[in-house]
């Protein structure tokens, strides 16, 4: 089933002198419980891509349309509320709230979304078991590892069933131990709870565990492949 | 949540919201303190006028209030005196003769009120004989004894047993006069009380003014309790409809003026610390949202509402006033308590407070009211201060904000 669907879109940033094409007549379909990856070189329009399907910018034209809804055509409050039902983010700097224990910033989230404590409760706890951290659930983000940390932003932008997750560099700042912990968390947790991931990298780690390589060059996608399982996970 | 949130992030950098609560306590605490203390000294000087000047209530005929003539006075007088010192919440009553007349020495004149008493019945309703300062208050039993201030007594440049004249109207109308020995000298807080008031026995200026028996003008009553004034004016009111009943504040709109006046400077003085502080808080709250512009990215990406992170900012903002602001009214209250029982000796600087009418002695005193308006506008003040960062936080863009380096 058809969970996103871009339709030529476009943006153009006019702010410096020259207009710049970020992103030029993209179009793109994924599918529920992808597990892909936007590759490209830096500056091609990856984080661009990834905030307009986010609903974090708008296009300069095109459509996007998530679950059956245009997103370009809701206002600004609409759009934060269809963030908060359908869409889970994660960071490159994996922006926690410090003053927060990872069992709170789990299920922050939820909390906006008002679940209910009893149920909000049970899922944190189940996905900080899952992404190992069940033990350091009353840790501030201080007190953990950047990798713990981003399998904290991991389990929060889980804990509500997102339609799907956006990651912009997850692994940037991490060493490839915690980059491969955290992907094999990822891949499990796509698999089980058939969630669609899509990242923006240009990491060669996370490139070879995807099952769709999509990549971009100055705003256009260049090339589109989708990986067999095994191809997947021997690289 | 958002409460519990805000509150965490307060204590994010606990020395910098320290320094923000500390200077509204410190400030709040030293405003409560000052008002308290003009307060005090306000309330004192009306205390004192009640208590050597006007009483509670005092009761007249209508006419006399127009215009104090001399056969303007209460008719029974007698009954209506005996019967409200049987009053339960009535301390003392005095009646009195009242009139106005030139007063001279050998020196020169003026015009002064001259009040016809009973000594003893005085004592019990008028601080007056203890302000003494030469003299006696009608000990002894000289003919035509006065007592006058020592303001009037420096004007007329007169002593202790010097004979001075007071020229007034008969009842009839018709011009009389008499020769009175200075045998007491007071000295109050309120010089022109001073300057303008004397006193001679009843009989003697009832006898001057040629009345038969005592002329009875004026009748003060002091209450038990300066709150019940109201309530016993307008009992007597309904009591005594021939009369003219009047509470001190309508003898006297300037002094009751004083305290309404009074409670609009505090005020006002409040207001101006705040605004003051609210500079501090929103400088502080300004520095929060900055330095927080990634978390703040991340909770609009996620999907808070503007309505949420704007009150997020905001509760912020009055948590950090209201700590400051609750430590302050606790500090001042503590101080007000501490100085409360005993009083502020000014002496020092008594003189030129007497000229202005203020006692040396300062009981700072603050009603609940006063606290309860201030927590108001220390919330207000927070919600003000809270507005500008909370916009500049609602600007910032998510997309951006995410990658930012803060
Ligand atoms: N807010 C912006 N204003 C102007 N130009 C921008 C903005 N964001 C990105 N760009 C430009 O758009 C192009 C694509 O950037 P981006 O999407 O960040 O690429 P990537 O994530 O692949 O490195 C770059 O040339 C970048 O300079
Ligand atoms: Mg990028």
């Amino acid at each position: 089933m058809t969970i996103i669907e871009l339709k030529g879109v476009t943006k153009t940033f006019n702010a410096a002198a020259v207009p710049i094409n970020a992103v030029q007549g993209v179009d793109l379909t994924v599918d529920e419980g992808e597990f892909a990856a936007i590759v490209g070189p830096s500056g091609s329009g990856k984080t661009t891509l990834l905030n307009l399907i986010g609903g974090l910018d708008e296009p300069t034209s095109g459509s996007i349309v998530i679950g059956g809804t245009d997103i370009t055509r809701l206002r600004p409050g609409e759009r934060t509320r269809f963030r908060l039902r359908n869409i889970g983010f994660v960071f490159q700097s994996y922006n926690l709230i410090p003053v927060l224990t990872a069992y709170e910033n789990t299920g922050f989230i939820m909390e906006l979304q008002g679940t209910l404590p009893a149920e909000r409760d049970r899922r944190v706890r189940q996905l900080l078991d899952e992404v190992g951290l069940a033990d350091r659930m009353n840790s501030r983000p201080s007190r953990l590892s950047g990798g713990q940390q981003q399998r904290v932003a991991v389990a929060r932008a889980l804990a509500p069933r997102p339609r799907f997750i956006l990651a912009d560099e997850p692994t940037a700042n991490l060493d490839s131990h915690s980059t491969e912990t955290l992907l094999d968390i990822m891949a499990r947790l796509n698999k089980e709870e058939n969630t669609t991931f899509l990242f923006a990298t240009h990491d060669q780690r996370v490139v070879k565990k995807a099952r769709r390589v999509i990549t971009v060059e100055d705003g256009r996608i260049a090339s589109d492949q989708r990986m067999r399982e095994e191809q997947a996970a021997h690289g | 949540m958002l409460i519990a949130l805000s509150w965490k992030n307060i204590w994010r950098h606990p020395l910098r919201s320290g320094v923000v609560i500390v200077s509204i306590a410190l400030g709040l605490c030293c405003g409560i303190f000052s008002t308290a203390f003009m307060n005090g000294m306000g309330r004192q000087t009306i205390h004192d006028a009640v208590s050597r000047e006007l009483a509670n209530i005092q009761l007249h005929d209508p006419l006399f209030v127009e215009e104090p003539l001399p056969s303007r006075v209460i008719p029974g007088a007698d009954s209506i005196f005996s019967a409200l010192r049987a009053v339960a919440s009535v301390k003392a009553a005095a009646a009195r003769t009242r009139v106005t007349a030139m007063v001279a020495s050998a020196k020169t004149g003026a015009g002064v009120t001259v009040k016809g008493i009973e000594p003893a019945q005085e004592r019990l309703i008028s601080r007056l004989p203890g302000d003494i300062v030469k003299g006696t208050w009608f000990d002894g039993a000289r003919r035509n004894p006065v007592v006058i201030g020592s303001k009037l007594a420096q004007k007329l440049d007169a002593k202790l047993k010097t004979r001075i004249v007071l020229t007034t109207q008969t009842i009839e109308g018709d011009l009389t006069g008499g020769a009175f020995k200075v045998v007491g000298i007071f000295r109050t807080s309120n010089s022109t009380f001073d300057e303008n008031t004397v006193f001679v026995i009843r009989s003697d200026l009832s006898r001057l003014i040629g009345a038969q028996g005592d002329a009875i003008h004026e009748i003060a009553v002091l209450l038990r309790h300066d709150g019940s004034t109201d309530s016993v004016a307008a009992a007597l009111r309904g009591a005594y409809p021939a009369l003219s009943v009047q509470t001190w504040k309508e003898i006297q709109p300037e002094v009751g003026m004083m305290e309404s006046l009074m409670r609009q400077m505090m005020y006002l003085f409040v207001v101006v610390i705040l605004f003051a502080l609210s500079f501090g808080i929103v400088n502080t709250m300004i520095m929060a949202v900055l330095e927080r512009r990634r978390e703040f990215g991340m909770l609009m990406a996620v999907g808070m509402s503007n309505g949420s992170i704007f009150s997020m900012v905001m509760i912020e903002t009055v948590l950090l006033s209201a700590a400051g602001g609750g430590i302050g009214m606790l500090l001042g209250e503590v101080a007000i308590a501490a100085t409360a029982k005993t009083g502020i000796n000014l002496s020092s600087l008594a003189r030129g407070l007497t000229a202005m009418g203020y006692s040396p002695l300062v009981y700072p005193y603050i009603d609940v009211g006063f606290f309860v308006g201030l927590s108001i506008m220390v919330v207000v003040t927070g919600i003000a201060a809270s507005i500008y960062p909370a916009v500049k936080a609602l600007g910032l863009n998510p997309a951006d904000a995410v990658r930012s380096e803060t």
